[in-house]
Formats: C-alpha cells, structure tokens, sequence
C-alpha cells in the first residue's frame, strides 16, 4: 500500500512537471505566418504612429507620423523633422516583411515567432511613447517635449533594429528555397540555346524559376541592413557632424531612391552579370560587417575626438575597418546602384 | 650495525615530480612552436612589419642615415650612384606591396590556406628584419668609412648589397606566400577578381626579374675584382616597377573590373597576354626593360597574330603607363 502510494505520487509529480515544461516552453501551435498576420493586424488597427505617404522616397503604409523636435529661438517654438533615416529604414524593413510573410501562408514553420514576439512587444512600447509624446505635445513646454521625444525616437531605434532582424530572418527563409547555382546553370543554357533547342527554357520558365522579384528586394534588404547596422549600432542613432557619417547618410537616399522601381525584362546574361555582382557584394558585405562591428562611429567623434591613432590604440585595425567602411558605403553602394539604375530597373 | 637509510623513495618522487614539469615544458614548447596561425596573428606580424619595413618613409632615423650614405658614397664612387638610389626606390616600393596586404589581411578568413602560408610569412618577414639590422649596421660602417680610400667603401657596399638581396629574397617568399593568402582567404569580390590576380602575379615576377639581375651584379662586381667589371642596368626595371605598383596595385582598378567596361577590356586583354604567352614569357618581357625605362621586346609573334590591342595594353599595364 506504502509502496502504491509512493508510485502514484511520483507519477503525479512527473505529470506535473511534464505539463508545465510544455506549458511554459511549448508552442501554442501557430505559424509563423499566423504570428505575421496577428503583427500587422495589430499595427493596422493600432498603430496611429503610422500614415501612407511617400515622403521618404518611398511608397509605404508604414511612414512614421510626428518624428519631430522642437527648437526655442526665445521667441517662437518650432517642430523640426529629426533624423530622416528613421523613416527610411523602418518604412522600407516593414514593407519587405509585409509583401514576403504570405508565401508562408501554406508552410507550417514556426522558427521566425520569436523574432515576431520581440517586434511586436517593442511595437506595443512604441505606441505607449507616441502616446506620450502626442499627450505632451500641447500642453508642456519644449524641453519636456523633447525629452518625451527622445524616448520615442529611442524605442524606434529598437522597433527598427527588431523588424530588420525579422526581415532577415524571413529573407533567409525564402532565399534557401532559390537554387541560385541551378539558376545560373539554367541561364548560361538559355544563353546558348539555338533556335533548334526546344528543350532549353524560355524566360518565362526562368522568371519563375528565378524569383527576380523576389532575389532583387532581398538583395534591397541585406544592403539596407548594413545602412541600419552602420547608423543605429556604430553611430548608434546619433546625427553625428563627421565626414563618413555624412556619406552614408547621403548615400542611403541615393540607394533608396532606386528601391521600388519596376524590373526590365532582362536577358540570360543580364541576368548572370546581375547574380555575379550580388554575389561579389555579399563577400564585401562580410568584411563591412566585421568593419561596423568594430569601428564605433560614436565613439571615434565623442570620445577620441576623431583622432584615428589614439583609437588605434583601443581598436587595433581601427584604420583598415575606417577605410572599409567608407569604400562600402562611399564607393560600392552607389556604383551598385548606378548598376541597378542602368541594367535592371526599367 | 647502523641502518642503511633508504633515499629510493624519496628520490623518486623528486623525479616523478622533475619529469612532469620537463613534460610540461616541453608540450608547451610544442604548442608555442606548432600553434597554427590564424587572422589575428598574420595581421600582428605583417603590421608590425610593414610599418617598420627597410627605408620606409616612417622610418626617419634609418633614411637619414640612408641619406648620409648617398650624399657620401656618390663622391667616393660615383659609378654606384644609380644602384644607391634604386635600392631605396625599391624598398619602398616593395613596402607598398606590403601595406597593401596589410590593408586586407584583417579581413582574412581563418582557412587551411592562411594557417599553411603562416609560418613562413612569418619566418621570412623574421629573416628581414634581422637583414635590415645587419644592413643598417653596414650603412653606419659605410658612413664611418667616408674619409677613407674608394676601396673600402667599395667593399663595403658589395657586402651590403649581399646583404639586400637577401633581404629581397625573404621579402619575395613572404609577398608569394600572402600573394597565395590573398586569393585563398577572400571570396571573390570587388577586389579580388581576375585584374587583381593579374597584378599580384606581376608583382611576383617583377621582384623575380629583379632579384636574377641583382644577382648578376654580385656575380661581376667582386670585391677583389676592378670597378670596371661593374656592369649596373637594372635602373629601368625598378623604375617601371615603381610606377607599377603606383598605377596598378591599387584596389580603385579592381573595383573598376566589376563595374566599368572599358577597365574590363584592358584586363582582359592582358589576361589573354598572359594566357598565349605563359608566365615564363612574361617575366621575359619584363626582363627586357632597358636601364631607360623601356620595354624592348618588340612582340613580333604576336604582332604577327594581329592581337595589337591586346599588345598595346600589356606594354601599357607593365610600364604602369609610363611608356
């Protein structure tokens, strides 16, 4: 009977503990699709931050509204527009989501979810500092407007750098379906093919084969991941007066003002020069991701005064990640660009 | 009858205790000596390295007394005047070479290739060094010998040019091996494609060329030989390498192959050179500079196949655009 008893409390006991493992660990059964659906549902019927317009060069429904300081001249209060790449960025992370997320529709993935639940919790404190900042717009003086502002713009830093890791995530997702290498072989055949070959494909069996669409925003996306990396985490989201901060804050709206132009019908080898290039671009992504990693923008201005062999002396190979950086974002992107403009937008 | 004490236990723990700490010494000497190279210490090596390097123009104490030697020994022996003055337009030009790898070898990705190529980078930069010193102790000897007769700071200088070849050398098996470093331990990107390979590879074969006829002066101007058989002519070889890697061994030129056609075609018209006429070929092309500065192969064969643009470039990137 002792024996029975002991039995029967340790299989209760391992029940109990079994159930709140899989309580606690254990999904609820949703997609990942299903967890982007319930996202944009939420910052469609809550998101009062956002409005359609394409003021920041780029068509979206998701252009923050009152990104705004204000100035005191002694006189007169002003709202001045802040930092223009906030828009920038957050407009054109949440588009890539928003168009791409329904191709998962029928695909039972669930790996994106957690990255979907740190976006939308940094979302719903996002709407609590807009809240803030529309509530004290009226009725305090600007200082205090200002202070309320910079924890907006603070938690948008955050919304920001939470989409674009969910938007990699989902680009990877996709991409590993593209068979680029059996792509490749496909065009170098269409390239040859004689008028004999019936078996060669047509462009309309590469098209859908390739995803040219879908291969150029992503392509679109890596690239304005490294503006993001560069401006939030090196210049960690500071307007900084430097020459290198200056050239990617101007080269971003170069960049984006190729983004959202329609595809030209491309050829076999227009299409392989266009792969062999973005192919090219990753290995130099790699080492301009290392540079930014560890070449701090804010730091080298605030704290060493931009003097580059005192912060040689923190960061060894500072000099090198520099001269990276400023030939990615100085001289690649907007060659990458000039590229896309003449060979693959129409 | 006294006990006989017995030592045996004791000893042996001393031993036991002697023998671990050997063993310890000797693995760690095994790991000091056999740890592969990664990243991080190729970039540490080749740094120090390069910003140290033999007449560098950071370099300020060890240029002065280079300047000392020049102004002294073109009174003593005037017929050196040439070869003082390449050697330095040499060394910095190899420097250049060196600082250009500098710029990229952070960026390295830690692979079979770079751990294969670091031990002998780093030994043979180590060897270079050592050289440097031995030649700048030359250099002070030579500047003390000012007052004396021609002779001595003849024989001074044949043994210091002894001494930069060497040094050449060293640099030579270092600059191949990062060469190899280069293509192995980056993807193909803007930078490394084949207008880079190209201009590595030449690279190689200039400081091949160039070492042979150094050589050769060794070889003639003996110390108990007269200053007649001095024969000099590799002016115009340094001086088109120089411009070499001014013009060509810059990344802007590889970024340019990617992205602008007209680069492209001037690449690979060299390329198709350098594939007709092998590498052998080549560095006889470069080989037949002039002490002017002029390339005096005349390129008959492939005059006679009617690939004259491609010869116009090849004469045209080999000079650095100086002829």
């Amino acid at each position: 009977m002792k024996k029975k008893t002991i039995i029967t409390a340790f299989v209760c006991l391992i029940i109990a503990l079994s159930s709140f493992v899989m309580f606690a660990c254990g999904g609820d059964g949703k997609t990942s699709y299903q967890y982007y659906t319930t996202f944009f549902n939420t910052i469609k019927t809550e998101g009062a931050m956002f409005e359609s317009g394409s003021a920041v060069g780029v068509q979206t429904n998701y252009q923050l509204k009152n990104f705004q300081s204000k100035t005191f001249d002694g006189e007169t209060v002003t709202a001045v527009d802040d930092d223009q790449n906030y828009l920038i960025l957050l407009a054109n992370g949440l588009n890539f989501i928003e168009k791409y997320y329904p191709r998962l529709e029928k695909n039972k993935n669930t790996s994106l979810k957690s990255g979907i639940n740190s976006m939308t919790d940094s979302f719903d404190q996002l709407l609590v500092e807009y809240q803030n900042i529309i509530d004290v717009s009226d009725k305090a003086n600007y200082e205090i407007y200002n202070g309320n502002f910079a924890r907006y713009k603070w938690q948008t830093k955050d919304f920001i750098n939470n989409v674009y890791q969910s938007a990699l995530d989902l680009g990877n997702l996709i991409y590993e379906d593209l068979d680029i290498d059996g792509t490749i072989e496909t065009l170098h055949q269409e390239e040859t093919k004689t008028e004999s070959d019936e078996k060669a494909p047509t462009k309309e069996e590469i098209a859908d084969k390739f995803e040219l669409e879908f291969y150029f925003d992503y392509q679109n996306i890596l690239i304005l991941e490294d503006y993001r990396a560069f401006l939030m985490d090196s210049a960690i989201g500071q307007q900084l007066d430097y020459s290198l901060y200056q050239t990617v804050d101007g080269s971003l709206t170069l960049f984006t003002g190729v983004i959202g132009q329609n595809l030209k019908d491309l050829s076999a080898q227009e299409l392989i020069s266009y792969i062999d290039l973005c192919q090219k671009f990753a290995s130099e992504r790699t080492y301009t991701t290392e540079a930014i990693t560890e070449f701090s923008c804010y730091e080298f201005v605030n704290d060493y005064d931009q003097n580059l062999d005192s912060y040689e002396k923190s960061v060894s190979g500072a000099s090198i990640y520099k001269l990276q950086i400023e030939k990615y974002f100085g001289d690649y992107i907007s060659r990458f660009t000039n590229f896309v403009s003449s060979n693959v937008v129409a | 009858m006294a006990e006989k004490k017995d030592y045996t236990t004791g000893s042996r723990k001393w031993l036991i205790i002697l023998s671990v700490l050997v063993l310890v010494a000797i693995i760690a000497v095994v790991i000091v000596l056999l740890v592969p190279g990664n990243t991080y210490s190729m970039v540490e090596v080749l740094h120090s390295h390069s910003t140290t390097s033999f007449l560098n123009v950071d370099n300020t104490s060890e240029r002065e007394n280079y300047d000392k030697l020049k102004a002294e020994f073109d009174i003593a022996v005037t017929g050196y005047k040439q070869e003082v003055e390449d050697i330095e337009t040499l060394s910095q030009t190899i420097n250049n070479v060196l600082d250009f790898y500098d710029e990229y070898t952070i960026f390295a990705k830690n692979n079979g290739t770079l751990t294969q190529n670091y031990k002998s980078i780093k030994s043979n930069l180590n060897k270079a060094s050592r050289l440097q010193d031995d030649m700048n102790e030359e250099i002070v000897t030579l500047i003390s010998l000012s007052d004396n007769s021609d002779t001595y700071q003849r024989n001074a200088w044949i043994d210091l040019r002894v001494i930069y070849v060497d040094w050449l050398e060293s640099m030579q098996n270092a600059i191949t091996r990062l060469n190899t470093c280069y293509q192995g331990c980056f993807d193909p990107s803007f930078t490394n494609n084949r207008a880079s390979t190209l201009v590595l590879n030449t690279v190689d074969d200039y400081i091949d060329v160039i070492i042979n006829d150094f050589k050769s002066v060794i070889e003639k101007d003996k110390k108990s030989g007269s200053v007649e058989t001095y024969s000099y002519t590799i002016a115009g070889k340094i001086k088109l390498f120089r411009a070499f890697v001014n013009t060509q061994l810059n990344s802007e030129n590889f970024v340019d192959y990617t992205f602008d056609g007209q680069t492209k075609v001037f690449y690979d018209d060299v390329n198709q050179f350098f594939t007709l006429y092998d590498q052998e070929d080549f560095k006889y092309i470069i080989s037949s500079i002039n002490p002017n500065g002029a390339i005096t192969e005349n390129f008959e064969d492939v005059d006679a196949g009617g690939s004259l643009t491609c010869l116009a470039n090849t004469k045209t990137f080999l000079s650095g655009g100086e002829v």
